[in-house]
């Protein structure tokens, strides 16, 4: 089973293109904290970055190998990775990795054990995995949902425009992975949930450009 | 009551403290504007010196001031950028 391609057939097309879309917002975004680090030297920064070029690198792999599905380049690479898997189980830990490593930043977790006890909990749910699909968005769910709630309190401290888009922008996120769950209904609810990733990343796309050539005008909310 | 201050908010201070006074201050102006020690603030100006974000100046015998070089300059615009960008994410 190739788990990478999904919804829609003619839609096969698109999902790869915005595979590769979003593994640039994120790159981008990624770039912008390791400048913050190089400036400041402190670690948080690094950690940031590590977490939205995982995302980037995720949404890469899967972006390219959908081109190689679909344009039929590459047949035997592409089957010899699809039979095991692969680019899905390599996409499911980088996502969850990086989401993860945003829940520890930024709930600010210093302890180590529980840093320890999270990742632990990852890669035993990625490695000893069955069920991938629906597994991955469950808990890619679950995670999204605490990381909205998250920059929604963070919004409601700080009542700053751009944190208020970071927050729509993973509550749309959290919002796609409930209809990527739908799509045993119907396969044109990924399409849905496809968007709404999109206007989710447009979103933080939107912030980042705020941040590099508005940082720090100030704006209502 | 206000929190404490980070680091980076206390070279922005001392920075934004010189480029308001036309980029050349005073050190005891700095000192009233930083709202540091004595000993705090010739630290945090020592280390700026060696950064190349001040220099220190005798215009006249005994009359010491500080300027804000253009990296202190730069270092104000991409402060303004962090900040933004840490508040956006909150962490």
């Amino acid at each position: 089973m190739i788990l990478v391609l999904n919804g829609p057939y003619w839609f096969r097309g698109f999902d790869a293109i915005l595979g590769i879309l979003f593994a640039l917002i994120t790159f981008l975004i990624a770039a912008v904290s390791y400048k913050a680090y190089k400036i400041t030297e402190e670690k948080k920064y690094s950690y940031f970055s590590v977490s939205f070029f995982l995302m980037s690198l995720a949404f890469f792999l899967t972006g390219i190998f959908e081109v190689f599905l679909t344009t039929h380049v590459w047949d035997l690479l592409s089957q010899w990775l699809s039979q095991f898997d692969l680019v899905f189980l390599a996409h499911m830990l980088l996502i969850f990795l990086a989401y993860v490593s945003l829940l520890i930043i930024t709930l600010k977790i210093t302890d180590r054990k529980v840093i320890a006890l999270l990742f632990s909990l990852i890669l035993l749910f990625t490695l000893f995995s069955y069920q991938y699909y629906l597994k991955f968005h469950i808990i890619s769910f679950l995670l999204l949902f605490f990381l909205s709630y998250q920059f929604y309190t963070n919004y409601l401290e700080k009542k700053q425009f751009n944190a208020k888009l970071v927050f729509i922008a993973f509550y749309l996120l959290t919002c796609a992975e409930v209809f990527f769950l739908a799509i045993m209904y119907d396969q044109v609810l990924y399409v849905v949930g496809a968007l709404l990733q999109l206007l989710g990343y447009i979103l933080l796309f939107y912030v980042f450009v705020q941040v590099v050539y508005h940082g720090g005008t100030k704006r209502k909310t | 009551m206000a929190g404490r201050r980070e680091k980076l908010d206390i070279i922005k201070d001392i920075l934004e403290a010189i480029r308001d006074k036309g980029g050349k201050i005073k050190p005891t102006h700095l000192l009233y504007k930083s709202n540091l020690s004595h000993d705090s603030m010739k630290r945090y100006v020592q280390e700026l010196v060696e950064k190349d974000m001040v220099q220190e100046i005798e215009e006249k015998k005994e009359n010491k001031k500080y300027v804000i070089t253009d990296k202190g300059l730069k270092f104000l615009t991409d402060y303004r950028q962090i900040k933004e960008f840490t508040d956006s994410f909150g962490f």
